[in-house]
């Protein structure tokens, strides 16, 4: 594993990625060959739908893989202000080291990601005190309250006690105690209603300016990946089929997946359709290809496609497309 | 926790513990017969049915039960048909002795109990949690009382090590050789009552962490970055107590029935050897004071993990 | 992450029973799951065990304790150690311990299936009325049910037993059946807050909605929708409760309220401890009848333990 130097500005950079799931000798891929890059301040959205394996990317580069899950290949590398670090290698102890300073978590479902009997503050504050040992953390903690709008005089408070949107911005502001550089969110808006959605995705974005905060932005609704990112990458079967700015990939897609998912989105204005659904449904990890994995379900695939594993297709400044028929320039 | 929270709580407590009284009164006299159970001895016609009258069994049944509540509520429980002395009288001995070995017991078997169920919870699916379980459960199935026979046939037949029964030895003096001999009188039956329970203990508590451990909540303690064991300690175990502490409310009632059983055994003299006593001589007066002492024990502990529980959980207090 | 392995019980008994959704399906299903999980592997291997116990045992047994004949003419036979006439000894009465052993798995089984049953049964009911008419129907049975968790269970069976024992002496069964009423009696609470949460969700759903809307009356909605919903998880209740009125019983006999003539293996216990079996060490006297109650209460435990996590998916745990 070569540890190839990285541009300045990019803050992430994730190469080949492969974790797998071991089941009775043999090893069943859930992320299989995933690789994209995050510059600082950017903002990239990782959408498909459930179980195409965002969520496992997503813990593989925070290093909290459930016990079961394990990563074979890949490398990882974080270009933080505190020195490169090649988080593929790290082990359980060296992640704690990494987590929360330099990159930390918004959980989907605040609901349940904040501990039901710990004070909001208190939890805040227990962060702080981890990787700032000796820090007083009660300036800091109404600081962070604040920012994410939620008044100082509710420190003392349960999560039972705020609303779901509050909820998610405690999170927020647990999420930056300790000055992250990259944050990423799992499905943070999934869970509330289009209101509460949009404040939050505007905190997010305020963050994001003020702080010059990278983000990587988990969902499968496009939507919002529409409103909020720079670049987004569509995985599908534990692969990424397409990838490229955001208004690159919805005005002209090159993946027939991609096509399919922007056309379930109406248009004010347009006509008054109903978006087909995609026939069939995704396989199940394990299941083998010979070759593209949306073939059963693509309305253009052909012989070829099916016949040996599909090449990523690459464009200019990041575009790709995992599909024979892409044409990119 | 408010005020109004714990008067709730209490006044609850005390309409249970009202319906207690109703139902062991009108137990008693629904499925026995007061003239012939709470009257002894042989006795000629027209002195029994004297005694009837007075004591007012030949009244309504409401008025009955009046008498009972104002004897009841001045604590006089009826006299003992086998000493004829104050049912209350062998009460104030009794339980303080059975408080002692339950109390003791009880400590052991929770704090070696959730220990043990911590560890199962933390190496899920491995060989330690699987032998914890079977062996807990061993210990579960086993009649109380069985295991202290094999403990009296062993440790006070074979080796003669321990005292076989009763609290003390007959005509010992006082002082601290009293404390000590009573302790080493304690040993056997304390250990019998505690390994009898403390399987419930670990299954709860495994079943608790457990569940904890895939709390979402969880997750984000491990992605700031804090030990595993902090975690634990932090982040488990605190929300685990809360399931712990319902169930071993609700248990109450069944150790209570360990408890006598091994009293009786052991022929310590708690309410178990009592009860067994006032079984044998059919001593219903003192069954029916044994039995409204034991349902307030029980309804106090369950008040008292009550509001532990609403200590412990801020989501109950609020609401 | 829901990947499936070939070894899952639940997987190999779909392959071999199909997916269809009949009860009859779904019980082959259930029980060959059941056949592929470590627990229920032992736990039907003794529960078989023990059926042929007492299904066989009079037959099996060298003599009939309750014969005439089997007592001892003199009393040095009396409590005797193990021999190659009597493999367990004699007990007090100079009668074969193994034959009572085997005679006596019968009434403990019995005695505990059928007090099973009955609470079961009455648990079910009261929980799908409850669930299903809500209102203050279900606040009047769940105020019930409250206070029936809050008696503790022992000392009440021992009262209402003590009380009802001197009539029961012609019933079937002699005292023991009274043992089975007052468990079966005290234990529905439990199992009744389960299904009435069930009956809650099953409430919901759009099959019942649909039959409502059709105009089925409410007995046939429970009977045809609602109880086929329940039964699983009451099934696992009635096993898991099996193994609690076992030990219940042998508790009872122990503390003396069984019955000499039917007499199981808690009755056994209050034999042995009534003659001192244990302090003369008469090991192979009283350790069998016990190893027997434990050794059954853990069958049904573990079986109960297993059809549990069939029947709830939830509690399926992840490797």
């Amino acid at each position: 594993m070569s540890a190839t130097a990285v541009r300045s500005d990019t803050l992430l950079e994730v190469r080949d990625l492969r974790v797998v799931y071991r089941e009775e000798g043999r090893f069943v891929p859930i992320v299989d060959g995933v690789s994209f890059s995050l510059r600082r301040g950017e903002a990239l959205g990782l959408a498909g739908e459930s179980g195409c394996g965002k969520t496992t990317t997503a813990l593989a580069l925070m290093g909290l893989l459930p016990s079961g899950l394990g990563r074979t290949r890949g490398e990882i590398v974080l270009n933080s202000k505190r020195g490169v670090m090649f988080l593929h290698r790290r082990t359980p102890t060296g992640w704690r080291d990494v987590r929360w300073r330099t990159a930390s978590m918004v959980f989907q479902g605040a609901m349940n990601s904040l501990d039901p009997v710990m004070r909001i503050d208190r939890q805040i504050a227990e962060a702080i005190r981890l990787h700032e040992p000796g820090a007083n953390p009660d300036v800091r903690v109404n600081e962070l309250l604040e920012r994410v709008g939620i008044p100082a005089t509710r420190r003392r408070q349960y999560p039972h006690e705020f609303s779901g949107g509050m909820r998610q911005r405690v999170m927020i502001a647990l999420a930056l105690a300790c000055g992250p550089e990259l944050m990423i969110g799992d499905e943070p808006t999934t869970a509330l209603d289009v209101m509460t959605q949009g404040q939050i995705l505007h905190l997010l974005e305020e963050l994001r300016r003020d702080l010059g905060l990278a983000l990587l932005l988990i969902t499968h609704d496009l939507s919002v990946i529409a409103e909020t990112c720079d670049r987004v990458a569509i995985m599908y079967a534990g692969q990424i089929a397409e990838q490229g700015a955001v208004r690159d990939l919805i005005e002209n897609p090159q993946h027939p997946y991609t096509a399919r998912l922007l056309s379930g989105f109406s248009h004010i204005g347009g006509p008054r359709t109903l978006g087909e659904a995609i026939p069939g449904s995704p396989p199940h990890p394990g299941e083998n290809f010979p070759g593209c994995r949306f073939a059963p379900r693509c309305h253009l695939a052909f012989d070829d496609c099916v016949k040996a594993p599909i090449p990523l297709t690459k464009g200019s400044s990041g575009r790709e497309a995992r599909c024979l028929l892409a044409k990119l320039p | 926790m408010s005020w109004r929270f714990v008067a709730r709580r209490v006044l609850v407590a005390l309409a249970t513990l009202a319906a207690i009284v109703v139902f062991n009164f009108f137990l008693f006299r629904t499925l026995g017969d007061p003239s012939k159970d709470l009257i002894r001895g042989r006795l000629k016609p027209d002195v029994r049915a004297a005694i009837i009258h007075e004591r007012g069994y030949d009244q309504s049944q409401f008025t009955q039960f009046r008498i009972y509540v104002s004897n009841l509520l001045h604590g006089d429980l009826g006299d003992s048909t086998v000493t004829e002395k104050p049912v209350t009288d062998e009460l104030k001995t009794a339980i303080p002795n059975t408080l002692l070995l339950l109390g003791l017991a009880t400590i052991l078997s929770m704090w070696i109990g959730t220990k043990l169920g911590i560890i199962a919870a933390w190496r899920r699916g491995k060989p330690k949690d699987t032998w914890i379980g079977q062996v807990s459960l061993a210990f579960y199935s086993m009649p109380d009382f069985w295991l202290g026979m094999l403990f009296i046939g062993f440790f006070a037949g074979t080796l003669a090590w321990l005292p076989g029964g009763l609290k003390a030895t007959p005509g010992g003096e006082g002082g601290w050789d009293h404390v000590v001999d009573v302790a080493t009188h304690l040993i056997l039956p304390t250990l019998t009552l505690a390994l009898g329970e403390i399987g419930q203990y670990v299954f709860i508590t495994r079943a608790a962490v457990a569940d904890v451990m895939d709390s979402d909540h969880v997750l984000t303690a491990r992605a700031v970055g804090l030990s595993p064991l902090a975690v634990r300690r932090r982040h488990i175990v605190p929300s685990a107590r809360l399931p712990i502490v319902t169930q071993i409310a609700l248990n109450l009632g069944f150790v209570l029935g360990g408890a006598i059983t091994v009293e009786a055994l052991f022929s310590w003299p708690g309410i178990g050897l009592a009860t067994l006593n006032a079984i044998q001589a059919k001593d219903f007066p003192m069954l029916q004071g044994l039995y409204l002492v034991t349902a307030t024990l029980v309804i106090v502990c369950n008040l008292a993990a009550d509001l532990l529980y609403a200590r412990l959980d801020p989501r109950v207090r609020t609401g | 992450m829901s990947v499936i392995t070939p070894h899952d019980p639940f997987e190999v008994a779909r392959r071999i029973h199909g997916e269809g959704s009949g009860v009859g399906q779904r019980g082959k299903r259930a029980f060959v799951a059941l056949t592929r999980t470590n627990r229920g592997r032992i736990g039907l291997a003794l529960l078989t065990v023990f059926l042929i116990m007492a299904v066989f045992g009079p037959a099996l047994a060298p003599q009939d304790p309750n014969a005439a004949s089997s007592f001892s003419t003199s009393a040095e036979q009396n409590l005797a150690d193990p021999s190659s006439e009597h493999l367990l000894g004699t007990d007090e009465q100079g009668r074969d311990v193994l034959s009572e052993v085997l005679y006596a798995a019968r009434i403990s089984l019995s005695v505990g299936v059928a007090a099973a049953l009955i609470s079961t049964i009455l648990g079910a009911l009261v929980g799908i009325i409850a669930g299903y008419f809500g209102g203050w129907v279900d606040r009047v049975l769940m105020a019930i049910d409250d206070w029936v968790l809050v008696i503790p269970f022992i000392p009440t069976a021992i009262v209402i037993a003590s009380l009802l024992g001197r009539r029961a002496d012609d019933w079937p069964l002699g005292r023991e059946s009274v043992l089975v009423l007052v468990i079966g009696a005290l234990g529905w609470a439990g199992t009744s807050r389960i299904v009435r949460s069930q009956v809650l969700t099953l409430k919901e759903r759009d099959y019942v909605q649909r039959a409502r809307v059709l105009g089925a009356s409410d007995r046939t909605i429970m009977s045809r929708h609602i109880l086929p919903g329940v039964l699983p998880l009451v099934l696992a209740n009635a096993v898991l409760y099996v193994s609690v009125a076992v030990l219940a019983e042998t508790t009872l006999a122990f503390l003396g309220l069984g019955d000499p003539l039917h007499f199981s293996w808690g009755q056994m216990l209050n034999s042995a401890y009534e003659s001192g079996a244990m302090t003369q060490a008469k090991w192979a006297y009283f350790i069998p009848p016990g190893l027997c109650v434990t050794l059954l209460a853990m069958a049904f435990s573990l079986v109960g333990y297993a059809v549990e996590e069939i029947v709830n998916p939830t509690r399926r745990e992840r490797a």
